[in-house]
């Protein structure tokens, strides 16, 4: 017996001739949070619904507590399912907005009331009850719109990209706000959203979808720190990767890569990066000249000039540069690439587009992928 | 061509809406000039006041001490360019041609005029292409390449990047920032992305229903915004506010139990700006540091006990949500920083935040009083 409160195993759906999920197994634990992460149509919603009981799976089981509920209706299985986005009835009150979902549940006008007192004061929005929603700050409108997902008993909470066509602002408070109430109030729940930050921060587990597979679970720190494919390196950082090109040969000091793009330059693996040794001559690549990808993340380079650079150095123009406050993302060509590299804001003490830069890449945080099959080195 | 922009007393009615309220504003000769704000905030409505597609309920707008509020759009010389362009299907060179070939320009003059924008944009090597052979970013050039070819006083630019993806908005955003250089034109740009109007502009308006909130450099807004709500739409996570007591007597400032620090110069200061014995203390959370182990405060910073709420991983960041005395604040971390920590929920942390990193505010009117 697994320890798990919902488990799916080999969930199948097609729709016509096209598979829509293909063999999902997943588990998930009271109060945990679960994101599936993925592009549209790689079968999020459609997997949501199945487990709601909105949809029925052509084959495979979901269970609760270790039983089977595949027969279940869906108001038998405890689970209250948000597909719309977290606006707000602007010409009703606050009251009224939260109580929304309560009315086809047909409760006791007591029962109601009682349960939106509740959720009201957990949320600190009380005095606001009896307010019209489109009277209500930014910040108070998150919280009424929480309140109203919430409001619904439910023993597992299902929401289908809750936070899209928000404000970015309003987005990431609101984030906040959902993992501390699920924080505090153990609620266990399912997220499907495209949007890779969400999830991480969201998150206890996420399950990476595309196409209808799982192409990769595990902690969000898991995930983002090692990707299991080129696609999806890129797809977590917002296509911001930085990526090098070169190929596997050996020489009688060690094994090289020998570097095609952006730079044409041959660099000893144990001098840039000693920890993948081991995984290179492992996988018996060195001397079959294997074509690899080098993926570096913006903020594990560094531009300031000043510092003795360890990793692999490489001369760039700075084309252009993104303010982020604290922080400033600069991009810098070289031949056809663009490398992105985040710099502290004293960078622009200085007239910087159309500078030469050196730049620093640490390649011993790098991920590295097989060129050809796009899946990443040293996967056990 | 010289055009500085000025908006006296301008409000803007819709029915019962107030969409623009009393606005004052002052835009220099050849500035890149950013409004900014959440959806809703009045920034398109003021766009198309300067460009004569709205009259103001009440107000003057004046180009160069010149009261156009009277004056038709197509009489001020300004062009606007859109969200999302409208092109014709037909070649680079036609589009670009058309606005002067409307006015009668000489065909000699359309040709050099055409290739000398052609030049600017790096569209050069594309006149001859039909528009439907163009990236998404190619044709946002191409629209602008229309409105630049004109050679108005003017620029009015409402979000044109939000549609282009990711990485070719920050590449055409740069490309848009040294052009404004060579041509040396006053361009107003409207936007909701604060990142993008930190990178592009040198002085930016951030606006909130309907009312102008701060005028400035992006660093002085970054820094020094003057309201909470510039601290909090600025920055990500924006800005934290704790209420905090002033003590007179003991010239100190606390929050709950704990004394944040203590001035007589810095209370007294605070007692004369607010009328009473609270005021809020803002504070940006990528500036502030977490330790573990007990420290007392030392010279230039002070420290805050707290009790870790909730850990965000953002990818690049996590935020930590510390809760102090049933306020909460939000730290930015490096993951290299974080990782070096190694905190969990529950555990108690302690905050060192600089003091040269600590703004107040009124509870009541919400404004920075220091």
């Amino acid at each position: 017996m697994s320890d798990y409160f919902l488990e799916l195993r080999n969930i199948k759906k097609r729709y016509g001739d096209k598979t829509v999920l293909d063999n999902i197994s997943l588990g998930l634990r009271r109060g945990e949070t679960l994101s599936l992460l993925g592009p549209p149509g790689s079968g999020k919603t459609t997997l949501l619904k199945i487990i709601a009981g909105l949809e029925r799976q052509d084959s495979g089981d979901i269970l609760m507590d270790g039983k089977v509920i595949n027969d279940l209706p869906p108001y038998q299985r405890g689970v209250a399912m948000v597909f719309e986005t977290l606006a707000l009835y602007t010409h009703m009150t606050v009251y009224e907005n939260i109580a929304s979902p309560l009315i086809a549940a047909k409760l006791p006008k007591e029962v109601m009331d009682k349960k939106i007192r509740e959720i009201a004061k957990f949320l600190k929005i009380e005095h606001l009850l009896e307010r019209k929603a489109d009277k209500l700050s930014g910040g108070e409108r998150q919280r009424v719109a929480l309140a109203r997902a919430l409001v619904k008993d439910a023993e597992l909470y299902l929401f289908d990209e809750p936070f899209i066509n928000l404000d970015a602002k309003i987005r990431s408070a609101l984030r906040t706000e959902f993992k501390k109430l699920k924080t505090t109030l153990g609620k266990t729940s399912i997220f499907a959203t495209p949007d890779p930050i969400e999830a991480l921060a969201l998150s206890d587990y996420i399950a990476v979808l595309y196409n209808g597979r799982i192409l990769q679970y595990g902690t969000p720190i898991e995930i983002y720190d090692k990707p299991i494919n080129l696609w999806l390196a890129r797809y977590l950082t917002g296509n911001m990767l930085n990526e090098l090109y070169g190929r596997v040969v050996s020489q009688e000091n060690g094994v090289a890569i020998e570097l095609t793009s952006p730079v044409k330059r041959k660099i000893l693996v144990k001098d840039y990066a000693p920890n993948y040794v081991d995984i290179i001559k492992e996988l018996g690549v060195a001397g079959t000249q294997q074509e690899i990808v080098i993926t570096i993340k913006p903020s594990q380079s560094t531009i300031e000039s000043s510092q003795e650079c360890s990793g692999l150095e490489i001369e760039a123009e700075i084309i252009g540069y993104e303010n982020h406050g604290s922080e400033i993302l600069v991009f810098a060509r070289i031949n056809d690439t663009v490398l992105k590299i985040y710099s502290s804001r004293d960078i622009l003490n200085r007239d910087i587009i159309g500078a030469k830069n050196k730049i620093c890449l640490d390649l011993t945080k790098a991920v590295i992928y097989d060129k050809r099959t796009g899946r990443v080195l040293g996967d056990t | 061509m010289m055009v500085d922009v000025r908006l006296k007393d301008i409000t803007k009615v819709f029915g019962k809406v107030v969409a623009v309220r009393n606005m004052n504003l002052e835009i220099k000769d050849k500035e890149f000039f950013a409004i900014l704000g959440p959806s809703g905030c009045g920034k398109t409505t003021t766009l198309r006041i300067i460009a004569g597609l709205e009259k103001p309920t009440k107000g003057r707008v004046y180009f160069d001490n010149q009261d156009v509020t009277s004056l038709p759009a197509k009489f001020r010389d300004v062009a606007m360019v859109p969200q999302f362009y409208a092109l014709y299907p037909t070649t680079v060179y036609n589009n670009i041609a058309l606005p002067l070939r409307s006015r009668g320009v000489s065909k000699e003059e359309v040709k050099q005029r055409v290739r000398e924008v052609a030049e600017l944009l790096g569209l050069t090597e594309k006149l001859h292409l039909h528009i439907d052979k163009l990236s998404i970013g190619d044709k946002q050039k191409v629209s602008l390449a229309r409105a630049i070819v004109r050679k108005p006083k003017l620029y009015l630019l409402d979000e044109p990047l939000t549609i282009l993806d990711p990485v070719t908005r920050i590449i055409i955003r740069s490309e848009l920032k040294s052009l404004q250089r060579r041509i040396k034109q006053t361009i107003i740009y409207v936007t909701h992305d604060q990142i993008e109007a930190m990178s592009l502009a040198d002085r930016i308006a951030v606006m909130n229903m309907g009312v102008i909130e701060q005028v400035g450099t992006p660093y002085e807004i970054y820094d020094k915004p003057s309201s909470r709500f510039v601290g909090w739409f600025i920055g990500e996570p924006g800005m934290n506010f704790l209420e905090a007591e002033v003590d007179k007597h003991s010239s100190a400032i606390k929050l709950g139990s704990q004394e944040v620090l203590q001035s007589k110069t810095l209370v007294s200061k605070l007692v004369e700006k607010t009328n009473n014995n609270k005021v809020v203390i803002g504070v940006r959370p990528e500036y502030i540091y977490l330790e573990k182990n007990p420290r007392e405060a030392g010279n230039g910073y002070t420290i805050v006990k707290g009790v870790v709420e909730l850990i965000e991983f953002t990818g690049t960041h996590y935020i930590v949500l510390v809760g102090i005395d049933g306020r909460e604040v939000k730290v930015k971390m490096n993951v290299e920083d974080y990782r070096r920590l190694n905190i969990a929920p529950k555990e108690n942390v302690y905050l060192r935040i600089p003091l040269d990193k600590i703004l107040f505010f009124d509870p009541v009117s919400e404004k920075r009083i220091l």
